[in-house]
Order: structure tokens, then sequence, then C-alpha cells
């Protein structure tokens, strides 16, 4: 994977207050989601890879250009940001073209432009309306619009589900994994994981300003050996599953689920558990229902990696 | 077809380059600049002033027995023939207009921008902190030239008009000089320091009312040395006051102006260069609040 986003000890303070810290991590292209609680620097994280504001120490690099020193970068970079940003008394139209036409195209090219990507966000017919009369959707779409505006290789996306109607939230993800599919690099803060994880399962963790962990989130469960994974169970088959499972090695604990037949059984080593269940599954001709693993859901995961940090807060 | 096999494909538009881009940014909002509501009734004042002004030079050409009792009032004497003291009478009344429509349309223009945290989405675009300062400077010079400069100057060619007597725009071009020279002195006086409390106030109306402070403060000042029982005690209090006029920013502009209109109203002891200093440095602090204040990628909510 060819790193378009790359950090290198990235860190910032406000004052005497951590804004993010040594942050070294590498982006490709797809879609990636930035998870924190609130307050855990994802905004300033994104701010700092925009070249909205100067890292104290560090780097940022979008594709291999240094964030700060080329200005060429903002050419590759849409960025959308959390909040509302200058639309002054301006229409959908006006803001975008004005946009477009201080990036560098022609009146012309920026008209059809504007239209081009209004369309595409589902706002040709508020074109004319000014924007800060619009609904909040309708201002997340039209920033939207403003972060793909010159079709940037990179896209920055600050809370952008944040404020929409169910329909406008599928719409948007839709957008955001074709992005993602058409082979931008697409970061997504957020901290409602549901949210990431229905666009994603590639995540950056960020917790007080510290990056906890980076990859896909069924990586970072593997590396976390130490925690249990829970495994449910639902079988008609109950008593002859548990008798053999009592025996495995690899299970910790097992107990009975308040549904008739349901089992629930913890283990370190989940892929050998699954492994060896599998075989025992054909060998033994058990009829499964279902099994599930309930921890390898990024929500699950998220909070054991704070649990292991000492953070006890949950998230939104 | 799988992400590996595609490539980024840049929008197809051909670029323009960054005069081109500063020049949209300047357009783009100057629209919205001109269209402010406050900049209409104020010109409205100014357009009365103006015609009134314009009346009196017509009635002073052709209907010069009607003013003949003014002759007879020392005091207004002078409104009985137009000279450059017709022009710096007018020019020192649009004084007040100038500050007010800095103040009522000047204040937003930064501020909005922080507010919103759209400072830094121009400086992305790129724009560099130059060509916005130059920018926002421009659009505010571009309203107050509306109260200051355009009337003057259409004060000037309208003399021609009512009288017919074309030699004056030659004849009496150092007027037009003086109209051009002391607004250029009081659009940039009034509109950095403007953008700079725009800057720094965080809000528009708090600007604005910063602004109208920092000038009535000015009058306030003379007001109270003028009001005080030491006046007429000594050279040394004039002398005091005349210096500490130089904070004031209306008076710094009523030396000026009469020193290139050639005439004098106010005499005030101290030399009119000292004057031309005050306000230069008022401007040059302004810009460097402005300069250090707005770094491109500083400013985050």
């Amino acid at each position: 994977m060819t790193a378009t986003l790359r950090m290198e000890n990235l860190t910032r303070w406000y004052g005497h207050v951590l804004g993010v810290n040594a942050i070294t991590a590498e982006i490709g292209p797809g879609v990636t989601g930035l998870l924190g609680l609130n307050g855990a620097g994802k905004s300033t994280l994104l701010n700092l890879l925009a070249g909205h504001l100067r890292p104290d120490f560090g780097s940022a690099y979008v594709c291999g250009r240094r964030v700060g020193d080329d200005w060429s970068v903002y050419y590759r970079l849409g960025y959308c940001p959390d909040a509302e940003k200058g639309f002054g008394n301006m229409s959908g139209m006006q803001f975008l073209t004005h946009h477009l036409r201080v990036s560098g195209y022609g009146r012309r090219q920026a008209r059809a432009r504007a239209e081009e990507l209004l369309a595409r966000v589902g706002l040709s017919e508020a074109a004319q309306r000014a924007a800060a009369g619009y609904s909040k959707g309708m201002k997340q779409r039209l920033k939207l619009a403003l972060a793909d505006a010159l079709s940037p290789e990179v896209v920055l996306l600050d809370e952008p589900l944040t404020g929409l109607d169910p329909q406008g939230r599928a719409a948007m993800s839709r957008q955001i994994r074709q992005w993602g599919e058409e082979g931008r690099t697409v970061l997504v803060s957020s901290h409602i994981l549901h949210e990431v994880e229905s666009l994603t399962r590639r995540v950056l963790l960020l917790h007080r300003g510290r990056l906890l962990a980076e990859g896909d989130v069924r990586d970072i469960r593997d590396e976390m050996e130490d925690v249990p994974r829970r495994v449910v169970l639902e079988s008609p088959d109950r008593l002859a599953i548990r008798r053999t499972l009592a025996a495995d090695p690899a299970v910790l604990s097992l107990e009975d689920g308040e549904v008739d037949g349901q089992l629930t059984l913890r283990t370190r080593r989940l892929s050998q558990f699954l492994s060896n269940f599998n075989e025992s599954v054909a060998r033994e001709g058990w009829r499964v229902v279902r099994l599930s693993t309930p921890d390898e859901s990024m929500e699950a995961v998220f909070r054991d990696l704070l649990e292991r940090k000492g953070g006890t807060r949950g998230t939104g | 077809m799988a992400i590996y096999a595609q490539v980024y494909r840049e929008y197809a538009g051909s670029r323009r380059g960054r005069l081109s881009r500063w020049w949209a940014f300047v357009s783009g909002e100057l629209g919205l600049v001109l269209r402010h509501r406050g900049l209409f009734w104020i010109s409205l004042f100014v357009a009365v002033l103006f015609f009134a002004r314009l009346t009196q030079m017509w009635l002073v050409a052709n209907q010069s027995d009607i003013l003949k009792f003014v002759t007879q009032m020392e005091r207004y004497q002078h409104h009985a023939s137009v000279s450059a003291r017709t022009y710096l009478g007018f020019m020192t009344n649009m004084q007040f207009y100038v500050f007010l429509l800095a103040a009522v349309v000047g204040g937003s223009l930064i501020a909005r921008d922080q507010a919103a945290g759209a400072v830094p989405l121009y400086f992305s675009r790129p724009l560099s902190r130059w060509g916005y300062i130059s920018a926002r400077f421009l659009q505010l010079a571009a309203a107050l030239s509306l109260v200051s400069l355009v009337p003057g100057l259409l004060l000037y060619f309208g003399y021609s008009l009512v009288t017919s007597d074309w030699e004056h725009l030659w004849r009496d071009r150092e007027v037009a000089g003086g109209i051009v020279v002391v607004s250029v002195i009081y659009i940039t006086s009034a509109a950095l320091p403007m953008l700079a409390l725009s800057c720094v106030c965080g809000g528009g109306r708090l600007a604005g009312a910063a602004f109208a402070m920092f000038y009535l403060f000015g009058w306030m000042m003379v007001g109270f040395f003028r009001a005080v029982p030491w006046r007429g005690g000594g050279e040394i209090w004039t002398r005091f006051e005349h210096y500490c006029s130089l904070l004031s920013l209306p008076l710094n502009w009523y030396q000026i102006s009469e020193a290139f209109f050639g005439e004098k109203y106010l005499l005030l002891d101290t030399p009119w260069t000292w004057s031309l200093y005050a306000l230069a440095g008022l401007s040059a602090l302004s810009f460097l609040v402005l300069w250090t204040r707005l770094r491109p990628v500083e400013v985050v909510r």
C-alpha cells in the first residue's frame, strides 16, 4: 500500500493543553476512520493534516509533499470541516463558485463545476438560496461538495454524518464509500463508532491526543491477546457442545445464556478456538443455529483499548 | 475496477495565476460589501450634502444676488464664493461618514471570517496572508471611497458642469490633487485600524464600537482641553493640548486636509507633517496587528 497521508511525530500543544502527541502513522487509499472520544484530538489532527494548524513538532505529508511547505498540496487535499465555514450572505452556488474561483478556475469553469457538485450532493434546487439558511444536513452536504471541489486525491472529513437524517446519512455514507472505491484516500473522523463501522474496518484510534491503535479492527483485536473474547453459540445440541468445550484448553469459561439453547464462552485464542470448533461440528454433526463474536465489533475493541489505557468514559 | 488499478484523476479545468485568484477573492465579496444596507443609508446622507454643495456652487455662479445676505455675516462669508476652502469644507464633512462607514461595514469583514473559521479555509485555497489582507483592505477602501474620493471628485467636475467653467478643471488642479491625497489618507487611516480591530475584537459589532470609541475619544479629548479652567492659562498648556491632539484621529485628518488645501480652520500649532507621521504610525501599527494575528495556519476553532 502506498501511503498518501503520512504523519511523523505530529505534535500540537494549545498552551499547556496537549492537542495531539507524537502521532506517527501512514494512511493509504480507501476509507479510514479516525475514532476517539470528544476532545481526543481528532479535529486537531485533521487541521494539522489539512495545513490549517502548524505542528509544534513533527510533520505531515500528503502524497509525499510536506504540508505547509508546498502549496501544491492544497490542490490534492479536500477538507470538510466540522464547523460552518464562512457562508456569509452567499447562496450555495455563490459559495462554491467563489471558492473555486479563488482556487484559480475561470468564471465559466467554476460555475459549471459548482453546478455539477451541487447536483451530486442533491442541492441543485436550493442552489440559489442563501447557504446560511440551509438546514444542518444541507450545510453538511454543501461542505462535502466544497471538499470535493478540486477532485482531491485526499479527502479529510470532520464528523461528516453529524446532524444528518437517516436518508442523508445513507447517501453521505454511499458517497464516502464510493470515494474510497475510486482510490481516493478518505479520512473520516467520528466519535460514533457504528457510523465508522458502516464505512470501513480500517481505523486510527485516538485517546487524549495519543494514537491508541491503527489498522484493521480485527487485527487490532488479535494483538490484544490478554483480553478474553466472548463467543455466543446457539444450538439445540447445547449440552453435548458444553461437555466437549469444557475439556477444551482454549476455553476459559462457559455460561448458559438467557435464551434456551444459548451458550456464552470466553477465549484468549479466538482463531484457534474457531478452528477446533469447526472440526468438532463437522465430526459430531452438531446443529449450530448461530455463532457470533460480539467483542469483535469496533465498539468492543475501542472499549477494551480504553480500559487497558485506564480510560473509563463510554463512547457516544 | 480494483482500487490498486485506479489512478487519481484531477479535475480537468485549467488553473489561473496568483493575481487572478487574488482578484477573484476581491471581486467575489466586493459585491457583498457594496450591497451592505449601512452603505446605502450613509451614501444617502452624503448625497444630500453633495447636492447641497453643488447647489451652493450653482448659486454662486448664477444667482449671486441671492447670496448677498450671506456676505453680510462674517462667519459665513466664505460660502459666497467657491474656493479651495469650499472643497476643504466638503471633505472635512466627509470625515464623519468615512468613520461611520468604516465602523458599520468594516467591523465584520475579518471578524466574520474568524468566527466562522473561514480564514484557514481561504489560506488553503491557497491565498497568501498578504493577499488576504490586501483584498480585505481593498474591499473596505472601495466602500469608503464612495463617501470620500468619489463625491469629492464629482463635486470638482460638477462645478465645471453647473458653471460651464471648463478651465477650472486645469486651473484648480491642485484642488483635485488635494481631494485625491486627502481621500487616500482618510481611507487608509480608517480602513487599516478598522480591519485590525475587526481581527482583534472577534465580533463585528464590538469592533465597530471600539473604532467609534477611538474616533470619539479624539473629539472628547479636544472638548476636555477646551472646557477645563486652565485653558488660556499659558503657552505650555496650549502646547500640551496641541501635542495631545496628535492622538486624535479626526484632528489629524483636519491638520492634513488643511495642509493639502492650503487653508486654516483649527489653528493648531503642531506641524501637519507630525499629523501625517501620526496617521502613518497608526496605519503601520494596524498592519502589524493584522500581519501577526492572521497567520495562515494558526487559526483554529
